[in-house]
């Protein structure tokens, strides 16, 4: 396990072998992306409820989901650099980082455009936009550590201790929200999480959700080779890698 | 007469560490046995406190291990904290309490000691001082507060880091005879040191960083 | 249990020896709590109804500005180095410093918030569980905040750093205990909230000691 690990995820190799990796994702995110858009925006039923806004949740949805995917994907890095030390996983949390951030983002922004004419206001402390907001304090928080370290592996260990201490205290916060919520908050429209379930709109949500994913390894991949290129600038294969491409 | 085991060894296997990119050290290796002193040079930041960190266990190295009587050091790192003592750049003095508590501090981390606080404090010359607190004594009376571990000492590994700091001629003239009288019973030593430092007639090897970096 | 012993006496002579140190997060916390009345208003009604959350949030303030202490002052002199190569359990080591944090800030909060309380008007009837959760919940922000002092040890400017990194964790903390008083004041049940709290800080015992002893490990790379 240990030496195959080690081989895979030598930085000189990962480049090599993550350069296809990155190919096929871009083009699956693409392909599932334009198809999801289509179905999404123009040939899905309105809701009887919401009307045409309920169109943003096929890209709320799966940013929201994103974000937690997000971390979780940091997490693993995150334990992969605690036990083995490897580069590109210590290198991962910190793009995982900033990727996931502007996912919860894009969530947190899709929520209150879906807020405004559905609620009245563009904010309100609802139990999902609140939990999301904390999650981006998480990965703001990761984001500040890795960077504040002189010495980048060091900065990468801290943000991976840090990414599990959250990991283990995300559904503690996700469930304490949500009982907060339901307690303070009056009856809102709380259709927020799904659209009902016909499969007319199901299908086009998880296909936006699988193309959210591979963007999220496609742009994982390109930021993830950009680092090392830059972090490893010192060693032979990189030189002999740029004597090549000139 | 030796006091501690003959049979004691460090080592290490190719050690690397890097700071920031940079490699400090690469592929270094070292070897001490009873009675030896190894010397560890360098410029500043060529990594000398960064080595001493490594070979106390307080951080690992990126590449290679210490080993202590050919195990490494983190395989069983509570024994090899109990033949360890370390004294750090920093005097590790806490500043509000006075010279005795500050040395009951010391009984406690080096967990026994045949001296009695007076003898002790008589040796590292405080005893008039035992009870005033540490902010009022000056740099030098706190490094020798700090080195009154030595005296108490039953570790056959010393780690030293600039022992010598800002100590008198007096002074230094004594910690060199219990350097001595350590190495003459078995014990060994690590140290860095910007001034010259008489060993006796000790063994003492040589680790140049600053070569070790060029390579 | 003699190191623990060892170590929690020596950080409370400590303690003993800064005491005016001591005084600054509960001056800070009465200050921060009479300026809510100054800026939103002094009516009793609002007040009350407002007072426990001001009171929890201001203390959480209170506690997350004393943490840096928690290691500081032995990172900078070197002791901690020394602790940490004392041949002992580490987590026993890091445990006994933060229950001698916490009895050194934690619990001088807990005992000042019935004046606290008195100044915001809160219920008389909430009083109780006021204490009762800021006794089970401040050695909660002093075991998280440890982890978020620890990561930041060895950085210039840590302790706002580590303020930001710390500060999400305690909601839930702010959460249940808020609820547990807000309940408490409507004279409904409370226990279950007392449950959930206790079981975050026997979590937080188990764990979080592992989790500094890796931090500190990272800032003595």
């Amino acid at each position: 396990m240990f030496t195959f690990l080690h081989k895979y995820a030598s930085p000189q190799y990962f480049y090599s072998w993550s350069a296809s990796w990155q190919k096929w994702a871009s083009i699956i995110a693409a392909l599932l992306m334009s198809v999801g858009l289509y179905y999404s925006l123009l040939n899905s039923p309105a809701d009887y409820q919401q009307g045409e806004t309920v169109r943003i949740m096929y890209v709320h949805v799966p940013a929201a989901w994103l974000s937690m995917f997000g971390y979780m994907v940091m997490a693993s890095a995150a334990i992969v650099t605690l036990i083995w030390r490897i580069k590109v996983a210590e290198i991962m949390i910190a793009q995982c980082a900033v990727i996931g951030a502007s996912f919860t983002a894009l969530a947190l922004i899709t929520g209150m455009l879906w807020g405004k004419p559905m609620w009245g206001a563009y904010w309100v402390w609802d139990a999902r936009l609140t939990s999301e907001l904390v999650l981006l304090f998480l990965y703001f928080g990761v984001i500040a550590l890795s960077g504040a370290f002189d010495d980048e592996r060091a900065g990468a260990r801290a943000a991976a201790i840090l990414t599990l201490v959250g990991i283990v205290n995300i559904p503690i916060i996700h469930y304490s929200v949500e009982w907060w919520n339901t307690l303070h908050q009056g009856p809102t429209v709380s259709k927020f999480d799904s659209p009902s379930a016909h499969p007319s709109m199901l299908i086009p949500l998880l296909v936006m959700a699988l193309a959210f994913k591979a963007y999220f390894f496609a742009v994982l991949f390109k930021r993830a080779r950009t680092e090392l290129l830059l972090r490893e600038r010192n060693t032979s294969w990189v030189k002999a890698l740029l004597k090549e491409a000139v | 007469m030796s006091k501690y085991k003959k049979s004691n060894s460090l080592q290490s296997t190719a050690l690397q560490c890097e700071r920031g990119g940079r490699v400090l050290f690469d592929n270094l290796t070292f070897e001490l046995h009873a009675g030896e002193a190894l010397l560890v040079q360098g410029a500043n930041g060529s990594g000398k406190t960064s080595l001493l960190r490594i070979i106390t266990g307080l951080t690992t190295a990126i590449e290679g291990d210490v080993l202590w009587n050919g195990r490494p050091i983190t395989a069983d790192e509570q024994a090899y904290q109990r033949e360890l003592l370390f004294i750090g750049h920093q005097s590790a003095i806490k500043q509000e309490l006075s010279v005795r508590e500050n040395l009951r501090l010391h009984y406690a981390l080096n967990g026994c000691g045949a001296d009695s606080m007076v003898e002790l404090a008589e040796k590292v010359g405080l005893r008039q001082r035992l009870g005033v607190i540490c902010s009022r004594l000056s740099a030098g009376q706190q490094r020798r507060v700090a080195l009154a571990r030595l005296f108490l000492s039953e570790q056959p590994l010393w780690v030293l880091d600039e022992p010598l700091t800002a100590l008198d001629v007096d002074f230094i003239a004594t910690i060199e005879a219990c350097l001595q009288a350590h190495l003459a019973n078995g014990g060994m030593l690590i140290l860095t040191t910007h001034r010259g430092l008489d060993l006796g007639t000790a063994t003492i090897r040589n680790l140049d960083l600053n070569e070790s970096a060029k390579k | 249990m003699r190191l623990f012993l060892f170590i929690f006496k020596r950080d409370m002579l400590l303690a003993i020896r800064r005491r005016r140190e001591l005084a600054n997060p509960l001056v800070f916390f009465i200050m921060v709590v009479s300026m809510f009345p100054l800026g939103v208003t002094p009516d009793h009604a609002f007040l009350a109804e407002l007072s426990a959350g001001v009171i929890w949030v201001t203390a959480l303030l209170a506690a997350l500005i004393s943490m840096d202490s928690m290691f500081r002052s032995d990172y900078d002199d070197g002791s901690l180095e020394q602790l940490l190569l004392m041949p002992g359990s580490k987590v026993v080591l890091i445990s006994a410093k933060i229950a001698a944090h916490w009895v050194s800030i934690g619990l001088p909060l807990v005992i000042i918030a019935p004046l606290m309380s008195f100044l915001l008007f809160l219920p008389p009837q909430a009083l109780p569980s006021l204490i009762i959760t800021l006794l089970i919940s401040t050695p909660i922000l002093s075991l998280l905040g440890a982890v978020g002092v620890a990561l930041t040890l060895s950085l210039r400017g840590g302790g706002v750093l580590s303020s930001l990194l710390t500060l999400p964790f305690y909601v839930p903390v702010l959460i249940f205990s808020t609820m547990a008083i807000n309940a408490a004041a409507v004279n409904q049940p409370v226990s279950g909230y007392y449950a959930l709290l206790a079981a975050f800080l026997i979590v937080s015992i188990l764990l979080v000691p592992f989790a500094v002893v890796a931090a500190l490990r990272v800032s003595y790379n």
